[in-house]
C-alpha cells in the first residue's frame, strides 16, 4: 500500500499538466478563426446563398460578437465550450455537438477494431522472436514489418481495395454497416501501427530474455507456458502500455484519411468535409475532441502502467 | 569484408535508393517524356505503352512525367519541413534543457500543446483553414513536427548533462557555448540522426496524405498524394494509375526507414520513439 500516496501525488501533477495542455489546445483551436482568411459573416451568408450586403454583414457580425476584440471573443468562446456549447455549423445551422455525437459511434467502432488488431498482432509479432520454432518466421517477418511500417495508409487502402474488393470480390469497396465493411478500414488503419509496435515489443522481449531472473526461471525447470505467462509477458508487455495508449490516440488521428477513402461516416470524414466547406465551428469542435481523446488516452495508459508496475511508482513522482 | 560494421548494408541500400529517387526527380525536365500539364483528351486512360511508359490519366496527361514532376514537390517540401522542424525543435529542447526550472517549464509545456494533436491533425486543420499554398503547407508540417523534436532533444540533453565527462568538464571550468558545442551536442548526434531519417519519411507521408485529402498542392500541378486520389476514381478502369504514385511514396519512406534502422544498429541505439 506504500505506492498509493506516490500515485496520488503523481496523478495530481499529471492532471495539472493535462489541464494546462488542454488550455493551450483551446488557444490553438480558437486561433484557427484568426488565420482563416476572409470574413466569417460573409462566409455564412454565401453558404446560405444570400448576397453579402454590408448592412446584413454588420448585423450578423454584431450578433456573433465578431466586432469585439480578440481576447474578449476568446473568453466568450471558451466559456461556451466549457458548457459543451460548441456553436452552430456555418453551413447547416445545426448545433456542432449534435453533429459530432452523430458521427462519433462510427469512428469509435473503427478505432476500437483497429486498436484490438494492433494489440493482438503486435504481441504475436513480438513473440515470434523467442518462439523456438519461429526463428525462420522472425527472419522473414523483420523485412516484412519494415515494409509495412513504410507503407502509407492511403496506398495500403487502395491496394487492399484492389485485391479484396475489386479482384477477389470478397469484401465491399467502401461504405458503412455490418462487419464486412469494417474489415478493410480496420486493416488499413491498424496494420502499420501493429508492425511498428511489434518491432518495439520484439526488442523488449529479447531484452527480458537476457535478464538473470528469466535465465533462473528456465534453470529451475519451469514449463515454457509458465515462463511465458508469469515472467516474460508481464515484464515485456507493461512497458508497451504507454505505447498502446498513444497509438489509440494516433489511430484517432489516422481515421481522417481512412474514413475518407472508405466513405466511413465518422469524425474524420466530418473534419475533411468541414475543412473543404470552410465550416469553422465544426472544425474546431472535432479538433478539440480529438486532442482531448488523445491526451486522456495517454494519461490513462500512463496511470495503468504505474498501477501494474510497482517499480515505477517507487521511483517517485518524476514525470 | 569480415569487419563489416553492423547496419552498413541497410544504410547503403537506403541511401542509394533515396539518391536515385532524388536524382530522377531533380532531372525531371530531362527525363520526362512530356509536359506534365499537357492535356490530350483523345489519349485518356491509356494503359502503359512505349509512348506512355506508365500510361495516361483521366485527362490524357502522361503519368510518368507527372510522377517525376510531382516528386519535386513531395521531396523538396518534405525535406524543407523536416529540416526546419528539426532545427526549431532542437533549439527549443536544448534551450529547455539548459534553462532554469521556470524556463524549462514554460518551454516544455508549450511543446506539450504541440504534442496534444494526434498524427497529422494539426497540419490538416492549419492547411485547411489557412489555404496559403506551399508556404502554408511547409509551415503546417513544421508546426506539427517541431514539438516532437523539442521533447526528444530535451530528453537527450538531460541525459548528456549527467554524464561524468560533462560534469568533469564543468568542474574544469568549461562553460557556455563551448560546453554545448564540444561536450553536449556531439553526444546527441547519433539518436538525432536516427530520428531525422525516420521523421523525414513520416513527413513525406503526411504531405502526400494532405494531397490525397485535397488540401495540399492544388491542381493541375502534379503531386503524388493528389495523383493517388484521382486514380481512386478510375480504379476499375485504369488500375495501373494507382501503382506508381503510391509506390513512389512507399520507396521514399522505405529508404528513410532503412537508413534509420541501419544507423540504429550501427550505434546500438535501443529505441527511438516511433511516434
Amino acid at each position: 500500500m506504500s505506492g498509493a500516496p506516490w500515485l496520488s501525488v503523481w496523478l495530481a501533477r499529471r492532471l495539472g499538466a493535462v489541464l494546462l495542455v488542454l488550455w493551450g489546445v483551446s488557444l490553438v483551436a480558437f486561433s484557427l478563426q484568426i488565420i482563416c482568411p476572409g470574413d466569417p459573416a460573409e462566409l455564412i451568408l454565401r453558404t446560405r446563398y444570400e448576397t453579402p450586403a454590408p448592412k446584413k454583414m454588420a448585423q450578423l457580425r454584431r450578433s456573433m460578437g465578431l466586432d469585439r476584440p480578440a481576447h474578449e471573443q476568446y473568453l466568450a468562446w471558451l466559456g461556451r465550450v466549457l458548457c459543451l456549447d460548441l456553436g452552430r455549423s456555418y453551413r447547416t445551422g445545426e448545433p456542432v455537438a449534435a453533429q459530432i455525437a452523430a458521427r462519433l459511434p462510427a469512428t469509435l467502432e473503427l478505432a476500437l477494431a483497429s486498436f484490438a488488431l494492433v494489440v493482438a498482432l503486435s504481441t504475436l509479432l513480438g513473440l515470434c522472436a523467442v518462439w523456438r520454432g519461429g526463428r525462420w518466421l522472425d527472419r522473414l517477418l523483420q523485412p516484412i514489418s519494415l515494409g509495412l511500417v513504410s507503407l502509407p495508409s492511403y496506398w495500403l487502402a487502395l491496394l487492399l481495395i484492389a485485391l479484396f474488393a475489386l479482384g477477389l470480390g470478397w469484401l465491399p469497396v467502401a461504405g458503412f454497416g455490418g462487419p464486412a465493411t469494417l474489415v478493410l478500414p480496420a486493416l488499413t488503419l491498424g496494420l502499420g501501427a501493429a508492425a511498428m509496435q511489434g518491432r518495439v515489443l520484439r526488442v523488449k522481449v529479447l531484452e527480458v530474455m537476457g535478464q538473470d531472473y528469466l535465465r533462473f526461471a528456465m534453470a529451475k525447470g519451469l514449463s515454457p507456458g509458465r515462463i511465458l505467462l508469469r515472467h516474460l509477458l508481464p515484464n515485456a508487455l507493461v512497458p508497451m502500455i504507454t505505447l498502446w495508449g498513444m497509438s489509440l490516440g494516433s489511430l484517432l488521428g489516422g481515421v481522417v484519411v481512412v474514413e475518407t477513402i472508405f466513405a466511413w461516416p465518422g469524425l474524420g470524414r466530418l473534419l475533411v468535409e468541414s475543412l473543404l466547406g470552410r465550416d469553422l465551428p465544426l472544425v474546431q469542435g472535432v479538433v478539440l475532441l480529438m486532442a482531448l481523446a488523445f491526451v486522456l488516452s495517454s494519461l490513462a495508459a500512463d496511470l495503468l502502467q504505474r498501477l501494474l508496475d510497482p517499480r515505477l511508482s517507487a521511483e517517485g513522482s518524476g514525470v | 569484408m569480415s569487419e563489416r560494421r553492423p547496419g552498413a548494408g541497410r544504410i547503403w541500400a537506403g541511401g542509394l535508393l533515396l539518391a536515385l529517387l532524388a536524382l530522377a526527380v531533380w532531372a525531371a525536365p530531362l527525363l520526362a517524356p512530356q509536359d506534365p500539364l499537357r492535356v490530350e483528351l483523345g489519349q485518356r486512360l491509356q494503359p502503359p505503352s512505349a509512348a506512355h511508359l506508365l500510361g495516361t490519366d483521366q485527362l490524357g496527361r502522361d503519368q510518368l512525367s507527372r510522377l517525376l514532376y510531382g516528386g519535386r514537390v513531395s521531396l523538396l517540401a518534405g525535406l524543407a519541413a523536416s529540416g526546419v522542424a528539426l532545427v526549431l525543435g532542437l533549439a527549443w529542447g536544448v534551450g529547455a534543457g539548459l534553462a532554469g526550472r521556470t524556463g524549462d517549464f514554460l518551454l516544455m509545456r508549450t511543446a506539450d500543446v504541440g504534442l496534444a494533436f494526434p498524427g497529422l491533425l494539426l497540419a490538416l486543420v492549419l492547411v485547411g483553414t489557412w489555404q496559403g499554398g506551399m508556404v502554408a503547407l511547409v509551415t503546417a508540417l513544421t508546426l506539427t513536427g517541431w514539438a516532437w523534436w523539442a521533447r526528444l532533444a530535451r530528453g537527450l540533453i538531460q541525459e548528456a548533462k549527467s554524464r561524468e565527462y560533462v560534469l568533469g568538464g564543468r568542474a574544469l571550468g568549461v562553460g557556455g557555448w563551448r560546453l554545448l558545442g564540444c561536450y553536449l551536442l556531439p553526444q546527441m548526434g547519433p539518436p538525432l540522426a536516427v530520428a531525422a531519417a525516420m521523421k523525414t519519411g513520416w513527413i513525406i507521408v503526411a504531405l502526400s496524405a494532405l494531397g490525397y485529402l485535397g488540401l495540399g498542392i492544388q491542381p493541375p500541378h502534379p503531386e503524388w498524394g493528389a495523383m493517388l486520389q484521382q486514380s481512386r476514381l478510375y480504379m476499375s478502369r485504369a488500375p495501373w494509375l494507382m501503382l506508381a504514385p503510391g509506390g513512389a511514396v512507399f520507396l521514399v519512406v522505405l529508404a528513410c526507414n532503412l537508413i534509420a534502422e541501419g544507423l540504429r544498429r550501427r550505434w546500438q541505439i535501443r529505441e527511438v520513439r516511433w511516434l
